[in-house]
């Protein structure tokens, strides 16, 4: 039949038109390919990014603040230092203003805030937030937390409540003492209750009308420097900044940098997956064209011989490449979309953060832009190798082109000889000559599916191993803590301080007692309260001092001396571990408290006296006293990475923590009080919920008891902590952590699968004629599909191989880099996800081929031979 | 005046350490107008040469100047083009694009080289090579000779100096592969274009006026004496 016949069309139209039509069957797959591509790629980085991001939310949450660097004590010059750094993003101010007090003890620290700290730093970190920053001098904003302490249970901003205030400053007097404030806002906190005291805000007009400045103050800075963890921007700063004495440049891990560690271990360990990922995506798409490439080759060859050049020919498959692109990413792209859009906003504000008003964002544009780009870049790569082959090859060669490339190896002849034919088994050796005949297409095709397997098992091993429960299993079931508060508040008002212990032993018994647990099962946190003398104070204030840290000696068990001797080896610290082991010597341990200009000192102080005495009362002449000496064997910051994990009392948070051995702990106990400053132990399972009601019910009564003795009803001597309870509070997220991880894995497992259904759809398509001419000689359909089953046993058998050895080694690595990053991490090899992975390879890999054979033989073998050559 | 001239042209074929000498030293000139056939058994290097006279194929030594212009000083890309403005091609396996209809393969080299696709000369074509009913089948529904007509009407549409043809007849069977050649001679006479055939088949070689034979990479026989189409 005529059709309408343009005679201006170029060359380049009229070969695509009649490609488009055509090569239907291929460019439909790589169509799927692309599209797949995008919403596999687009899903789990969705996917991981919003786990990070909720993850991120919850640090945030948890620091208190939107922010990770700052520096102490900044002035003005800092603040212009700061801004004029390339890597700080924005700054702001944070002014340690004031305290609150009742009945004379402290409950809440009162800091000022600039607008952009205020709105971008602290809002961020907290929810519920009714009402206004404070303006006016009398206006205050508090945490519900600290607004249930004192009692107010139905806030309302615009109410009058009346506190007791005073600076920080000892010398200003204005706006102190007990008076009215007005409730200008509250907002919900999410800080740790039992190591961070709440934080109440006030204006910055108050602070000008007490007649004080806002320096010196904390200068918060929002970088652009999460990515090197905060040891590394710490020192960038420091490298960066002229910064005076007194003042330190403080960066920590930001909230990001934990996040993406907590997901994947790192950075580095993300950009590995996301190699793979890439790997996978690009193998999707390099395969179909790989594998179609003898006929695209063959047509290239004959358009160079009728006079197309190279360029021309190479732009115009370009084109073809750009419009399948196109398409195979709008469809990807709205498909993903619509999963992005519909599931996951559920799965991530349900699961990942089920108290925030706050919504995650799960559909982030420039990912699935990157994404496009990504599958853009895989097609252009896949099409640059076929036209690379394609130049090496004469237009001739082109043109003739078969791509049976036999395995390696000179062919001595012998095979034939022998008679290594396949013998008895015809239908075997067709089939391993028809998998090994082209050893490219054989590897793409085993890559493809084992790298998808590979991606999955990866990300099992991760998902499994950083496992939250991992963590929280190690956590022994019950832990009764004096708390800091009740510690402070006897040491600084208690009349009578001679010989006391807080938490004596007969308490530790009643407790072990109640949960049925024989007292060699209570494992202890053990130390003193020391007062320290004025040479002691000087090691001790080398420290920043800014939260007012309280002094504690706690003893350090063997088994986690010998860590911190590994630890100092291993960083080569300049640490007398020697000392502190056989010799009366203390490592001082502060929670990254150590200013960079108090390095040198810090260094001469080490092999000083400390000079500590026991607890007595305020007010006592210390002067008939003899002080026990620590030796001062050096500095230890906990959060240092690599810091090995250790028990410290209260976390370390705002305590100084003079460290000793078991030997030194035993000869200062002659001179000091023993005080338990934690218990923990683990109970039988059965009866653990009645327990954990005994044991509250008994640390209420100790701490009803403790009150009754003149202190506020809010100051709490015990707290508990009941594993189950962090493990019921904790069950959301570690759920949704393991459906987002699970669901990366599905989808490259899924890619894997994809990928290797299109490589042998591609393979199978490309040998039509050959089937039809096997067929044609005699062999029957079902030895045909036998045939089929063993190419896909050859497959599964090298995809298996590979994921044992390489694959392993790969689970192995990972591993191992894993566990250096994340203490908790405990590798699992996943013996039962490879046999799953075994079964579901054996499944595809021979199913698939005779299922795709089944549906290419609707007519005969010659109709197949004749069709076959077009 | 020569058209084509091939001058101390030889060919070395490598694989690894194996080495086989296809063109050993040829020289032969065509004159415009020119219809002759290359003669020789399997492997004997005549197919090498065609290529290498069309640009096809590159030689390890020696010269080809067609129509006054040396080839093998060529880049790549300008003998492509080269091709595609001055010689024509006929294969054994017809090698037609199976992706567009009979008229679009005719028409291609045309609109390669940018050119205004006549339709009324393809159809005259199309009609003194019998193919005129089957301009938009698709390559894949033809038989044999028809492929093999298509593929002569192609090479010919374009009016190139000098058309090339290996072995045209090679899988046709006699009849269609005599009225080919036929059809063919008869077109070169008509445009005035010169044609060198590769052949083993005698009837082949004695339609045309000079036959040169090949052997071993060399050429053992050739009559000397030009014949003109017509």
């Amino acid at each position: 039949m005529e059709r309408a016949y343009r005679v201006d069309d170029s060359a380049g139209k009229v070969l695509l038109d009649g490609w488009r039509k055509a090569d239907r069957r291929r460019n439909r797959l790589l169509f799927w390919a692309v599209a797949l591509a995008t919403v596999v790629g687009f899903c789990a980085l969705s996917m991981v990014y919003g786990r990070i991001q909720a993850e991120t939310l919850k640090n945030v949450r948890a620091d208190g603040m939107n922010v990770s660097a700052w520096v102490e004590n900044g002035t003005e010059d800092t603040l212009a230092q700061a801004e004029n750094l390339p890597c700080v993003k924005n700054t702001g101010l944070k002014k340690q203003a004031g305290k609150l007090y009742r009945d004379g003890l402290v409950y809440s620290d009162c800091v000022i805030l600039d607008e952009y700290a205020y709105e971008h730093m602290l809002l961020p970190a907290v929810t519920d937030v009714h009402g206004d920053y404070p303006q006016e001098t009398d206006e205050i904003m508090l945490s519900t937390r600290t607004l249930e302490y004192l009692g107010v249970r139905e806030p309302k901003a615009g109410m009058k409540i009346v506190l007791e205030f005073y600076w920080d400053d000892l010398f200003c007097m204005s706006l102190t003492g007990a008076q009215e404030f007005t409730l200008s806002g509250y907002f919900r906190d999410w800080t740790n209750e039992q190591t961070q005291r709440s934080t109440a805000y006030l204006s910055a007009k108050r602070l000008s009308e007490a007649g004080l400045s806002w320096f010196p103050c904390r200068v918060l800075l929002e970088t652009g420097l999460e990515h090197l963890g905060g040891a590394g921007a710490e020192q960038f700063l420091c490298r960066n900044m002229m910064l005076e004495d007194g003042q330190q440049a403080v960066a920590l891990d930001a909230a990001s940098y934990r996040a993406v560690r907590e997901t994947a271990g790192g950075y580095r360990m993300a950009a590995a997956c996301c190699l793979l990922a890439g790997l996978a995506l690009f193998l999707s798409v390099y395969n179909i064209i790989y594998i179609s490439m003898d006929r695209e080759l063959r047509q290239y060859g004959l358009l160079e011989t009728l006079g197309m050049t190279g360029r021309e020919i190479r732009k115009l498959v370009q084109r073809q490449m750009a419009r399948i692109w196109l398409t195979g990413s709008a469809a990807g792209g709205a498909s993903a979309a619509l999963v992005t859009a519909l599931l996951y906003p559920v799965l991530l504000n349900h699961l990942f953060v089920p108290l925030e008003g706050v919504k995650v964002r799960s559909f982030y544009t420039p990912f699935l832009a990157a994404v496009c780009l990504g599958t853009g870049i895989c097609l252009t790569v896949a099409t640059a190798c076929s036209f690379r082959r394609l130049r090496m090859l004469s237009p001739l060669q082109a043109l003739r082109y078969e791509s049976l490339d036999v395995p390696g190896g000179k062919s001595t002849g012998t095979e034939r000889r022998t008679g290594r034919t396949g013998g008895r088994f015809p239908v075997w050796q067709l089939a391993w000559g028809n998998v090994t005949r082209s050893r490219g297409k054989f590897i793409m095709t085993v890559l493809s599916l084992a790298l998808g397997c590979e991606m999955a098992m990866v990300s099992a091993v991760v998902t499994g191993g950083m496992d939250l429960m991992n963590r929280l299993e190690q956590n022994p079931d019950f832990q009764i803590s004096v708390t800091r508060e009740a510690c402070i508040t006897l040491m600084e008002h208690s009349p009578d301080t001679w010989k006391w212990t807080y938490f004596d032993d007969a308490m530790a018994g009643n407790a072990a007692d109640i949960a049925g647990v024989g007292k060699e099962a209570v494992s202890k946190i053990e130390g003193f309260i020391p007062i320290v003398d004025a040479e002691g104070q000087k090691s001790i204030r080398i420290l920043s001092d800014q939260d007012d840290p309280l002094i504690i000696i706690q003893m350090v068990r063997n088994e986690d001396a010998w860590k911190l001797d590994q630890y100092v080896r291993k960083t080569g610290m300049a640490v007398d571990m020697e000392t502190f082991l056989e010799k009366q010597g203390t490592l001082i341990l502060h929670r990254h408290r150590m200013p960079e200009y108090s390095m040198e000192a810090a260094k001469r102080r080490m092999g000083e006296d400390i000079g500590v005495y026991d607890l007595v009362p305020v007010g006592t002449d210390m002067s008939a006293f003899t002080p026990v000496h620590l030796k001062n064997c050096g500095y230890l910051d906990v959060d240092a990475e690599d810091f090995p994990g250790m028990d410290l009392a209260w976390d370390g948070e705002q305590v100084v923590c003079l460290a000793v051995s078991e030997d030194t702990f035993r000869t200062l106990a002659e001179d000091l009080t023993r005080q338990i400053f934690q218990i923990s132990f683990d109970v039988e399972k059965a009866s653990e919920d009645q327990i954990k009601n005994s044991l509250k019910q008994w640390v209420r009564a100790e701490n009803l008891r403790f009150q009754a003795g003149g202190y506020p009803e809010g100051l709490n001597l015990l707290a508990i902590q009941c594993n189950s309870d962090v493990v019921a509070g904790e069950r959301n997220h570690v759920m949704s952590m393991r459906i987002s991880m699970w669901t990366a894995s599905g989808a490259f497992l899924l890619l894997g699968v994809m990928n290797y259904f299109h490589t042998r759809l591609a393979d199978l398509t490309g040998r039509k004629r050959e089937l039809a001419i096997l067929e044609s000689i005699g062999m029957t359909r079902k030895r045909l599909r036998r045939m089929l089953m063993l190419e896909g046993a050859v497959y599964c058998a090298a995809v298996l191989g590979v994921l044992l050895t390489a694959g392993s080694i790969l689970l192995f690595l990972a591993g191992m880099y894993m566990e250096m990053k994340v203490d908790y991490f405990v590798f699992h090899y996943p013996l039962g996800i490879l046999a799953g992975m075994g079964l579901l390879s054996a499944l595809i890999c021979m199913l698939i081929p005779c299922a795709l054979y089944r549906g290419s033989i609707r007519t005969g073998a010659v109709e197949r031979l004749i069709m076959s050559r077009w | 005046m020569s058209v084509l001239e091939a001058i101390d042209v030889s060919k070395i074929f490598s694989n690894g350490d194996r080495e086989l000498r296809a063109l050993d030293h040829v020289s032969l000139a065509v004159e415009e107008g020119d219809l002759a056939a290359v003669m020789g058994a399997s492997g004997s290097g005549k197919s090498t040469l065609l290529y290498i006279l069309g640009g096809l194929e590159y030689p390890s030594a020696g010269r080809v100047i067609v129509n006054g212009v040396d080839i093998t000083e060529l880049s790549e890309e300008d003998r492509t083009m080269f091709r595609l403005y001055n010689i024509g091609f006929v294969f054994q396996d017809y090698n037609l694009v199976p992706v567009i209809n009979v008229l679009e393969n005719i028409a291609l080299p045309a609109r390669l080289a940018g050119r205004r696709v006549d339709l009324n000369e393809i159809e005259s074509l199309a009609e003194k090579l019998g193919i005129m009913d089957k301009l938009y089948a698709m390559p894949g529904s033809l038989s044999g000779g028809q492929q093999q007509r298509t593929a002569v009407a192609r090479a010919l549409y374009t009016r190139p100096k000098i058309l090339l043809a290996d072995e045209p007849t090679g899988n046709l069977d006699s009849q269609t592969g005599m009225e080919t050649i036929c059809l063919m001679k008869d077109l070169c006479r008509a445009y005035g274009q010169t044609m060198i055939v590769v052949t083993h088949d005698e009837r082949v070689a004695g339609m045309t006026g000079r036959v040169i034979s090949i052997a071993d990479g060399r050429i053992v026989e050739q009559d000397g004496k030009s014949v003109s189409c017509g």
